[in-house]
């Protein structure tokens, strides 16, 4: 990296600690540390709400998907705009009246300590073991663009995030966000920018979304209805639909973002920011992928995108299988370019039969060269060891590495970092709200001086930041990373918003049923995660929601009536 | 503490939010038929 870039990644990370340290003044009690006091604007919270769930997952494994599969992607977030229309409606008035500090207090007040007990527990679990996959996926890029170890990696990305968290508390979390989400859309567009300003002469923007398009890479649509398929339609609209509500509903990572608001119209507007700029911000990122799979059709890609792979197989004793797989990818490569020229000649210039034989044509070029890079990644999975390999996660950062302009590449290291941090600082944030307000205030120390509960609560933020570093390093050994964090989620959201669902739909519903039924919802995801591996991970969370419910409902009956009046 | 207690009925944005996922929606349906219609 150019020292300009260096520059540009320590002196924004440095000003963003800096900032955030120096909110620390705010704070003198619990509410402003975990809450700045309910007084933040709907715009900032907003934002903060999209940073969080935008991490460096978003910018480097969404990116990759985009170059591998196109917009498909986009079809997980299709029920969120209905989610948030829901929550603003049922949740976010129900938690902002309660005045909670996190979504679990009001499981109490409604049911039992048991039942906030158990859910909080599963957030602090979940949470904790995802937080540290979002500081893996930066980690792992820099480790191998830098040259870095992954171990210094994390404590690169983690440290700052843990020093502004614990010291500026919300305030400094929320703040950073609306920086990060401002960075975060510019070095998007930059990037557009740049891929267009790389296609060769004679190819333009109209003729580069055909060639995307030609390939199946601006279907955004999948109609069928397989339970196998993770991203389909119908998946992204149920499934999608009761992940969403989870995660911004019963998730306190995001619960808390929105408490911070003035009040419960500044809540449902900051929510409601998700539902109209998620899909287009999403769509801008898969499109980046895209553009960046058209610029690879015409200008020669790597085999690999995982230099650290590709040193190893070209020098290893399996150098010669690597170089022939190679040699045939770059024929290949030549193939697909001069389809992909034909095509576009045809498009301009030929009849319906021409332009579709052309379209053909491209489509099994890229057929060609997707089989030989299928080839190379056998060939990682099989030297290496690595059953899990995936090389998704590299393309892009590759990319910024070795074809975009100085300036550009330390604005987009930035954005990569900063979006780990910002992700992993609401996370930590809200980690440490839910253990010192669900257990440590609740079960060990219930009356104490405003200071100490402060004090406690930083000691409870940094102390997950060292176990999310820790964790981190294993995590960054595992697979696509995206899917690992939804993966890690699946398995408690559905039944978490079940017993929210409880809580708020069924008056009869009581501790007992709603105990019984988290048990029974989480044992049923895990039964169908298990014994049958071929059902999407996004129906787990219909399957855990809608057990949870029948399942409370009928304890709920069997069971003494110990109903609590609800507060809300 | 500069909460205020205001609850305003939103049900025109939530009208509003849904109506622009349709159109979104209908927007990426087109263009994925237009750029992948050769």
């Amino acid at each position: 990296m150019h020292p300009i870039d260096w520059a540009i990644v320590a002196g924004y990370i440095a000003w963003l600690v800096w900032d955030g340290v120096k909110r620390a003044r705010l704070d003198h009690t619990t509410e402003g540390y975990f809450l700045a006091n309910r007084s933040l604007p709907w715009w900032a919270v907003g934002l903060s709400v999209m940073a969080t769930q935008l991490s460096a997952i978003t910018l480097v494994g969404t990116t990759g998907q985009g170059y591998s599969d196109g917009v498909r992607f986009l079809q997980f977030y299709y029920g969120l705009p209905l989610a948030m229309v829901i929550l603003s409606l049922t949740l976010v008035p129900f938690f902002y009246r309660a005045r909670v500090y996190t979504a679990y207090e009001y499981l109490e007040r409604r049911f039992d300590a048991k039942t906030r007990a158990l859910t909080s527990l599963l957030f602090l679990f979940s949470r904790g073991l995802s937080c540290s996959v979002i500081v893996a996926a930066p980690a792992v890029v820099l480790s191998v663009i830098l040259g870095w170890n992954v171990t210094l990696t994390a404590l690169a990305i983690c440290v700052p995030a843990v020093v502004y968290t614990m010291l500026g508390g919300v305030q400094a979390v929320t703040w950073t966000d609306v920086k990060v989400m401002g960075l975060t859309v510019f070095v998007l567009v930059a990037a557009v920018a740049v891929l267009i300003a790389g296609l060769p002469d004679g190819v333009g923007v109209g003729s580069a979304l055909h060639v995307a398009g030609a390939t199946g890479r601006l279907d955004a649509f999948d109609f069928s209805f397989r339970l196998d398929e993770t991203y389909t339609f119908w998946s992204g609209l149920l499934g999608g639909l009761f992940l969403m509500l989870s995660y911004f509903g019963c998730d306190q990572s995001q619960v808390q973002r929105y408490l911070t608001a003035r009040s419960v119209t500044e809540a449902r507007s900051s929510l409601l920011m998700s539902a109209y700029w998620k899909i287009p911000l999403q769509a801008l990122v898969l499109v980046v992928g895209v553009f960046t799979f058209v610029f690879y059709v015409f200008h020669a890609p790597p085999l690999l995108f995982n230099p650290v792979e590709e040193a190893r197989l070209r020098k290893g004793e399996h150098a010669g299988e690597y170089l022939a797989l190679e040699r045939e990818y770059q024929a290949a490569h030549e193939t697909r370019r001069q389809a992909a020229r034909e095509f576009l000649r045809a498009r301009a210039e030929g009849t319906a039969a021409v332009r579709s034989q052309a379209a053909e044509g491209l489509r099994r070029s890229e057929a060609a060269v997707k089989a030989t890079r299928a080839g190379a990644i056998a060939l990682v999975k099989r030297t290496a060891g690595q059953e899990k390999y995936t090389d998704v996660n590299y393309i892009f950062p590759t990319f910024i590495t070795t074809v975009m302009p100085i300036g550009l590449v330390g604005l987009w290291i930035v954005a990569i970092i900063t979006a780990a941090m910002d992700s992993i600082a609401a996370e930590l944030n809200s980690l440490a709200t839910a253990t010192v307000i669900d257990f440590y205030k609740r079960h060990y120390r219930p009356s104490a001086e405003e200071t100490h509960y402060l004090t406690v609560s930083k000691v409870a933020t940094g102390v997950w930041g060292v176990f999310a570093c820790w964790v981190a390093v294993y995590a960054s050994t595992l697979g696509s990373l995206i899917e690992v964090v939804n993966r890690f989620g699946s398995f408690f959201y559905g039944s978490i918003l079940g017993v929210f669902a409880l809580a708020i739909l069924a008056r009869r519903a009581n501790g007992t049923g709603a105990f019984v039924g988290l048990i029974a919802g989480m044992s049923v995801v895990a039964a169908v995660a298990f014994g049958r591996p071929e059902i999407s991970f996004l129906w787990h969370n219909v399957i855990g929601a809608v057990t949870v419910f029948l399942v409370g409902l009928i304890f709920s009956r069997l069971s003494p009536a110990t109903q609590r009046p609800s507060s809300a | 503490m500069t909460e205020t207690n205001d609850d305003e009925p939103m049900t025109g944005t939530y009208a509003k939010v849904l109506a622009l996922e349709v159109l979104v929606l209908l927007a990426l349906w087109a263009a994925g038929r237009y750029f992948g219609t050769a």
